[in-house]
């Protein structure tokens, strides 16, 4: 058995509280992404021209819905069950209070149930809660009622995380000791630390921005909508970072899983460059809006020039990360080129992360459009928005989590993997259908199609017709399938046989890649796709800039 | 995560790494808090 997953193995059966814990995250995780997609569908069948099947009321409370539960409470409980394990499975420690995460986990489900309710009920606010239109709705206080209750879901378990870090240090005063603690934790639990300088105030920011808003709603207080704006923006920012670094934290995880491959370079730099977004994110929270009249310009120059940067600690994770495989692979005899063929391409975890990186990459070059002070007040209510959006989210981050359970469902529910075939083409399906809809809704964004907005076929142009055909129609239903197939597969792990009581239900995701038979120090293959990257980025600015001199308003 | 005791065992580079995590953790914090409060006020003033 191989030692990685054996040590985890044990890890998970030394705390059935743990476990149960886990098990209650994942499971109530995938229930709000199945609702998510049912969501999703029913957006499709508006959106679609060649289906515009139902009415545009029903695509605003879709969009809600599917806005709110795949994007705030998918990803809200499963970085919360990753929060856990890192501060319990892969450190190998108990969490501090067990109890205080059920508290937690509990709040996080009121807040599943309110949020249901308040979109059933026609409270079609879309998940900005914008404070003008909820006037509308009698019942957008549970959709803030739903937020607040999340955020202190969410903040009991951070809390519980801290408790359990500083816990599991021996000496609590010791810089001695906290050295040793920061050099035996994986990079993945350091990630889970680094994170937490972004997750408390944006925790922070979540209740200074919805408590007002629910008070408001009740009929308990005023509120200042462009205020309001600026701090929801303020909390979305800070709360859609916490992926960002969560995918890379759960990549250095399945890179291990998957391929036994471990960092030439030193695990102090892959931590320290965790250090990077802390003081990376925060400033950049501008560049959502350089669409706003009432923020002078000086101020937006700032913020897009600022935002330029704020990819920078990814991409020097993706080169550790291509580095500990390249490295790996080489060093077990592969060739210069060759040890990509030799890649567990089959291992519907590896595949994932894969795919994940991927959609990251080209969701990450298109979204480098709309940071552009100048080019994002003219895309910013486009389609183009949601179509890099969701190669990066339910793309880079989303696949990432996928993989990372393709392993965690065997583990907490003790039953081998079903369905490994289909497994095998879920990630690759949902890969290849997110970038088809990101690169052809981008297209759709700049020939005019509008986001947010219920479009019916015949209001479209030909050309726009078609692109969200191809888009949405397309990419949107392969994307679609590949979600409920995952689901599917989840399901099935948990329900088909009895729980196994030894780590051989494991045995068809262990690597099985020849023992290194040299030490191979240098990755330079791992270097083209940060350079890719960049000069990715300088073909799109200029692409983007040409398609600008080229809009008649420009050119007189 | 059950022996923090060998001093021989940490490097000066491991020490740092604390330092600048404290460091970087702390300022990334305060910012952040910065940006949550300080803007109403800058709004206010716009």
């Amino acid at each position: 058995m191989n030692k990685i997953i054996d040590s985890l193995w044990q890890a998970v059966n030394a705390d059935e509280q743990n476990c149960k814990l886990l098990k209650a995250f994942v499971f109530t995780g995938l229930i709000t992404m199945a609702i998510g997609a049912v969501f999703a569908l029913l957006m499709l069948l508006v959106r679609v021209p060649a289906f515009s099947a139902l009415s545009a009321n029903t695509y605003y409370q879709a969009l809600t819905g599917h806005g709110i539960f795949m994007f705030i409470l998918w990803f809200s409980f499963i970085q919360a069950t990753f929060l856990i394990m890192a501060g319990t499975i892969l450190m190998k420690t108990r969490l501090w209070s067990v109890a205080l995460a059920w508290v937690g986990f509990g709040l996080m489900v009121g807040a599943v149930g309110f949020a249901l309710v308040g979109v059933l009920a026609g409270a079609s606010i879309t998940y900005h809660g914008a404070i003008p239109l909820a006037e509308q709705f009698s019942s957008a206080w549970m959709i803030y009622l739903s937020f607040i209750l999340l955020t202190l879901g969410m903040l009991l378990t951070t809390l519980d995380f801290i408790m359990t870090v500083i816990h599991a240090v021996e000496k609590k005063l010791s810089l001695t000791s906290w050295a040793l603690f920061f050099k035996d934790i994986p990079i993945s639990t350091f990630a889970a630390i680094a994170g937490l300088f972004i997750a408390i105030p944006g925790l922070v920011a979540s209740l200074k921005t919805f408590l007002p808003a629910l008070l408001w709603t009740l009929g308990w207080g005023d509120i200042h909508p462009e205020m309001y704006r600026m701090n929801w923006h303020v909390a979305f920012h800070i709360y859609h970072y916490i992926p960002a670094l969560t995918l890379v934290g759960v990549a250095y995880v399945l890179v291990e899983l998957c391929a036994d491959a471990h960092s030439v370079y030193s695990k102090k730099l892959a931590k320290g460059l965790f250090l990077l977004y802390p003081l990376f994110v925060p400033p950049t929270f501008l560049y959502h809006l350089l669409v706003d009249p009432n923020i002078p310009q000086g101020i937006k120059f700032v913020g897009t020039t600022l935002s330029l940067l704020v990819g920078t600690p990814t991409i020097l994770h993706m080169f550790v990360i291509v580095g500990m495989l390249e490295t790996r692979f080489k060093s077990a005899g592969y060739g210069a080129l060759g040890w990509l063929r030799h890649l567990p391409w089959k291992n519907p975890a590896f595949s994932s992360m894969m795919m994940g990186l991927f959609t990251l990459f080209i969701g990450g070059l298109l979204s480098y459009m709309t940071l552009q002070q100048t080019l994002a007040p003219l895309l910013h209510n486009t389609f183009a928005v949601p179509a890099y959006v969701h190669a990066i989210a339910a793309g880079g981050a989303n696949l990432m989590y996928m993989g990372a359970l393709y392993y965690a469902m065997p583990l907490l529910w003790k039953r081998p993997l079903w369905g490994m075939k289909l497994a095998r083409i879920q990630s690759y399906l949902l890969g290849f259908g997110l970038l088809w809809m990101s690169i052809f809704g981008v297209a759709a964004g700049l020939s005019g199609v509008l986001r947010r907005y219920a479009l019916a076929g015949e209001e479209l142009t030909d050309a726009s017709a078609q692109m969200m055909n191809l888009s949405l129609g397309i990419g949107g239903t392969l994307s679609l399938l590949a979600i409920l197939l995952f689901l599917l597969i989840m399901v099935m792990t948990a329900l088909h046989r009895k729980p196994q009581e030894n780590s051989q239900v494991m045995a068809n995701l262990i690597p099985t890649i020849p023992p290194a038979t040299s030490m191979i120090q240098r990755s330079p293959m791992a270097l083209i796709p940060p350079l890719l990257f960049i000069i990715g980025i300088l073909v799109m600015t200029f692409f983007a800039f040409h398609w600008l001199r080229s809009l008649s308003i420009y050119n007189g | 995560m059950d022996n923090h005791t060998k001093k021989d065992a940490v490097t000066r580079g491991d020490k740092i790494l604390v330092w600048l995590t404290l460091l970087v953790l702390l300022l990334g914090g305060v910012l952040s808090l910065m940006v949550v409060f300080l803007v109403d006020s800058v709004m206010s003033s716009m």
